[in-house]
């Protein structure tokens, strides 16, 4: 409480948000002003029907509410959400919430497309459904944050690969997503502004009432337990407020990336430390910065209309990452984390002997069955010569792009010791795509090569940003994680203001990011099956930092190992692997970050028996994606990493939900 | 091939053919179309594609001219499905060049041929009365191109001097769902430009995307109170955006609302060729000339 706190101290600590509103409050006064509203109304009069005053009471004045309220209840759901999981880098988007509402939208948009009651219930169904989804997955371990986060990720990928299938598939019907989804605060009546006052109350008064069991959280379990708190219970209430208070706001103005984060990190930098400050600074500063980012965008409204949603991020981004880079947050670690597999007694070689001929079963099918007006065919003899060039050159770069990703994946986690490092949850594909935006939109078309290269150096360059701020914090899970999201955020912000602006030509920029083996030539497979040959003959070799580098650092080196030397060719490697399978295929989510652990839960947990398990396992999902994308929609080709993402959580879901039993 | 292809798209349709399968009879050609627009010029060619791609949404967007049944859907614009292709044996694939880089694989079949349809700075009925002509002569079909040119010159012709008598700026719009956004058309688009050739002002001159188009907030519509709202009509999606239209303030204090200058006119592609231009012109000339006279 106040007594604890000199008076100076909370003077300087209110400085930040302060300032931010009146920056805001100033740029609102201005843009009053310019607008020449201010004199067509007396205050709180009725308005007149009178343009301008309709404009001012309907249209300028709830607007500035709805900013206020909005990004208010948002930094109290993300500060609740990083409570309920005890990491300062959640938010309502970390758990897929956001990405289940999405989906919900897209959904109605295309097969109700005369639903009346707008993007309210479908976002308000999609986010209830994902939440039961979500704690019926993690009940398992009594919603151990871990586990809740990675079930959360899992969630979010699949329903993010579902809606750019529907996106690609559905592009026109689908514009209002895209409009939707670029979150604009435009109002034209009261209604909005007041339900969202009306939430941001209530969601205050519960955090009030709540106040003493959210604070406990800060404890670890057993402590919290001791104090008569069950720690279960009070993370459902922090995630289920949370949650609401999200969806409320996502279903009336859309999806606002970052304010939240933005705001809760910033009330840590302004020294806020104890659950109740945090709440209280983490709202304002959100209210704030969604205030002032709204204010300026309506500055350029006469030119050309800009959503606050796509610029958030843009704001916020950069400055996480420099918070990130400042080192002035300082995550609770949870290094241990870990899906506890009880050892298996089928030694690894018979599993690694079943893996391959799984693959090869599947490449035998890949290549002999396809699909034709009138249904399957079985490739005869004298029709294969003609097939097999379209064929192989897809099963190839299936082949490679998945072994290489889940490789990457694996040796990443290994070298980091962190169980949800992988090359597509650290920003490498984001950071791809950050650099493929510009260059589809504003340059002539280039080449199949030029394209390559352009991707190759994004992918690069991305992973070299990512791994040297990681390396500050030893890897940590966390930070790893923060830093790919601030990259991830910033590349969705720029990519849902080319959906806003942009034209068809984006649906091609779609179908990359989706993964696909369309366009892999014979050069580019055999390219990248001599890459992908060549790193798994080096594995034997680093056999030794595979094993030793799980254990951080401070052993590693204590047991002889060159931990520099290691790591450098550990990164070399990963990024190699990574740059090319992403140019190829586009960034396939999902393989990196779970097929090493699918390979860990069918019992393969040696490093060598691992990292070779992960290329077979990568590889083989991969070609049962591409065949299975090319064959269900019959004339559609949908794209190789969007099946392999819906297939990688189903056996994530049955494989996690199994031994935890 | 693609390569040289993709320096000059345009130089390349004009040259002087002497391939063996250019000089084929029309009716021999086995074309195949993979952009929606391309697939409409041939078809007002009255040269019917063997198969496209993407046939639903062409017969959402564009519908007239028709896509006979014949026509084969070879799936996504960017992706067709190429087993299929193959079977299909065309003599040449005509694609949008921004879709040329994906479409390596393409050139095995048969010559891709990439085509600029966005127009740039362009008018665009220029632009697509120069892919026409290039198309006509690939097709060997330069009668049919001179009267669709000719036609849509005269619709155009007939809805200017319909309008004559017509000074207001027009906004042309499409209203989204929540009823609080919209999408202008305007620059030199295909929309854009005809409503230039009818001597109508456009009220909206903004900035618009490569389709000409926009997105902005309703408010936008009052910033040229003597205007009249043109807006296009999808079906489920517009009756949703009308109704939340009518709960809106803003909406019954535009002047055009008050006043009663609104048109719904049924949609029409905003990056369609000259069948969809003449259209436009039709459907508008008449629709504000209504409101001329009353």
């Amino acid at each position: 409480m106040a007594e604890t706190i000199s008076l100076a101290s909370t003077r300087r600590r209110l400085l930040l948000p302060l300032s931010l509103m009146v920056a805001a409050a100033l740029l609102f006064a201005v843009h009053l002003r310019n607008a020449g509203l201010a004199a067509a109304l007396p205050l709180f009069d009725t308005p007149d029907a009178s343009l301008a005053s309709v404009q001012l009471f309907y249209g300028v004045l709830p607007r500035f509410i709805v900013a206020l309220a909005a990004g208010g209840l948002l930094g109290l759901a993300t500060t609740l959400m990083q409570q309920g999981l005890g990491n300062p880098l959640a938010e309502p988007g970390t758990i897929g919430l956001l990405s289940t509402s999405r989906l919900t939208v897209a959904a109605a948009l295309i097969w109700l497309p005369a639903f009346a009651g707008g993007f309210v219930l479908p976002v308000l169904a999609g986010s209830l459904i994902g939440l039961v989804i979500l704690l019926g997955l993690s009940l398992r371990r009594k919603l151990s944050p871990l586990f809740l986060i990675l079930n959360g990720l899992v969630l979010g990928l699949v329903c993010d690969a579902v809606t750019s299938m529907l996106i690609l598939t559905h592009y026109e019907e689908i514009a209002d997503l895209l409009l939707w989804q670029s979150g604009s605060l435009v109002q034209d009546n009261w209604q909005v502004a007041r339900l969202l006052s009306a939430c941001l109350v209530a969601t205050v008064i519960i955090v009030f009432v709540l106040r003493k069991p959210l604070s406990l959280l800060d404890l670890d379990d057993a402590a919290a337990r001791s104090l008569g708190l069950s720690p279960m219970m009070a993370r459902i209430a922090a995630i289920g407020l949370a949650a609401i208070a999200a969806a409320a706001v996502t279903a009336h103005v859309g999806l606002l990336a970052f304010v939240g984060l933005a705001g809760a990190a910033l009330a840590r930098l302004c020294g806020a430390r104890r659950f109740a400050d945090r709440a209280i600074f983490s709202a304002l500063l959100s209210a704030a910065l969604l205030l002032l980012t709204d204010q300026t965008m309506q500055m350029a409204e006469m030119v050309m209309a800009i959503p606050a949603g796509t610029v958030t991020a843009l704001f916020a981004a950069p400055l996480l990452l420099y918070l990130l880079h400042s080192g002035r947050t300082q995550p609770r670690t949870a290094r241990g984390f870990d899906l506890h597999v009880p050892h298996r007694l089928a030694p690894g070689r018979k599993i690694l002997i079943a893996l391959t001929a799984l693959s090869v079963v599947a490449i035998l099918i890949a290549l002999a069955v396809g699909r034709m007006p009138e249904g399957f065919t079985w490739a005869t003899v004298n029709e294969l010569p003609r097939l097999l060039p379209w064929r192989w050159p897809r099963v190839a770069g299936a082949l490679a792009a998945g072994g290489m990703i889940a490789l990457a994946g694996c040796l990443m986690q290994r070298m980091t010791g962190n169980h949800l490092a992988s090359p597509e949850l650290i920003g490498v594909s984001s950071g791809a795509t950050l650099v493929m935006l510009p260059v589809i939109f504003f340059l002539p078309p280039l080449s199949r090569s030029q394209t390559m290269m352009v991707a190759a150096v994004g992918a690069l360059l991305f992973l070299l940003i990512a791994l040297r701020l990681a390396r500050r914090s030893q890897y940590a899970p966390e930070k790893l994680l923060l830093t790919g999201l601030a990259i991830t955020a910033l590349s969705g912000s720029l990519l849902s203001s080319a959906v806003y602006f942009g034209d068809i030509r984006l649906t091609r920029l779609i179908g990359w990011l989706s993964g696909s083996t369309y366009a892999v030539t014979e050069a580019d497979a055999l390219v990248a099956l001599c890459l992908l040959a060549t790193s798994v003959a080096v594995l034997p070799l680093i056999q030794r930092w595979l094993g030793l580098m799980p254990l951080g650092e401070p052993v590693a080196a204590s047991l002889g190992l060159e931990i520099r030397l290691a790591r450098l060719g550990m990164i070399i490697l990963v990024a190699v692997l990574t740059g090319i399978a992403t140019v190829m295929t586009g960034p396939v989510t999902f393989i990196g970050l779970l097929v090493p652990h699918l390979v860990r839960l069918i019992g393969l947990r040696k490093p060598l028996a691992q990292t070779v398990g992960c290329v077979i396992a990568g590889a083989t999902l991969m070609i049962v994606s591409d065949w299975l994308g090319r064959a269900i929609a019959f004339p559609w080709d949908i794209p190789a990493g969007l099946v392999a993402s819906v297939i990688g959580a189903v056996a994530y879901g049955i494989t996690a939900g199994r031994s935890s039993r | 091939m693609l390569g040289a292809a993709l320096a000059a798209p345009i130089a390349m349709l004009s040259q002087p053919r002497s391939h063996a399968q250019s000089s084929l009879p029309a009716s021999r050609q086995r074309l195949v179309s993979l952009d929606l627009l391309i697939t409409e010029l041939l078809l007002t060619l009255g040269e019917v594609p063997i198969a496209v791609a993407n046939i639903p949404l062409y017969r959402r967007l564009v519908a007239s001219p028709a896509l006979p049944d014949s026509v084969e859907d070879l799936g996504p614009l960017n992706e067709p499905n190429l087993e299929f292709l193959q079977r299909l044996a065309p003599t040449r694939v005509l694609v949008a060049d921004w879709q040329a880089p994906g479409l390596m694989p393409l050139t095995r079949i048969a010559p891709v041929l990439p085509i600029r349809v966005f127009a740039g700075r362009t008018p665009a009925l220029d632009h697509c009365e120069t892919l026409l002509s290039d198309l006509a002569e690939l097709t060997g079909r330069q009668a049919e191109a001179a009267t669709a040119i000719a036609a849509t010159a005269a619709a155009i012709d007939a809805a200017r001097t319909q309008l004559s008598g017509f000074s207001r700026p027009v906004y042309i719009c499409r209203f989204n769902r929540d009823g609080r956004n919209i999408a202008l058309f305007g620059g030199n688009g295909m929309l854009g430009d005809v409503a230039g050739r009818l001597n109508l002002r456009n009220a909206y001159k903004g900035r618009v995307n490569g389709a000409g188009v926009t997105n902005a907030p309703l408010s936008r519509l009052a910033d040229e109170p003597d205007a009249v709202i043109v807006h296009f009509d999808r079906g489920a999606e517009t009756d949703v955006a009308l109704a939340r239209l009518e709960e809106s303030a803003l909406w019954h204090a535009l002047p055009a609302v008050r006043k009663g200058r609104v048109v719904r006119m049924p949609v029409i592609y905003p990056s369609g060729g000259l069948r969809s231009a003449d259209r436009f012109a039709t459907q508008i000339g008449k629709q504000l000339a209504k409101l001329a006279d009353g």
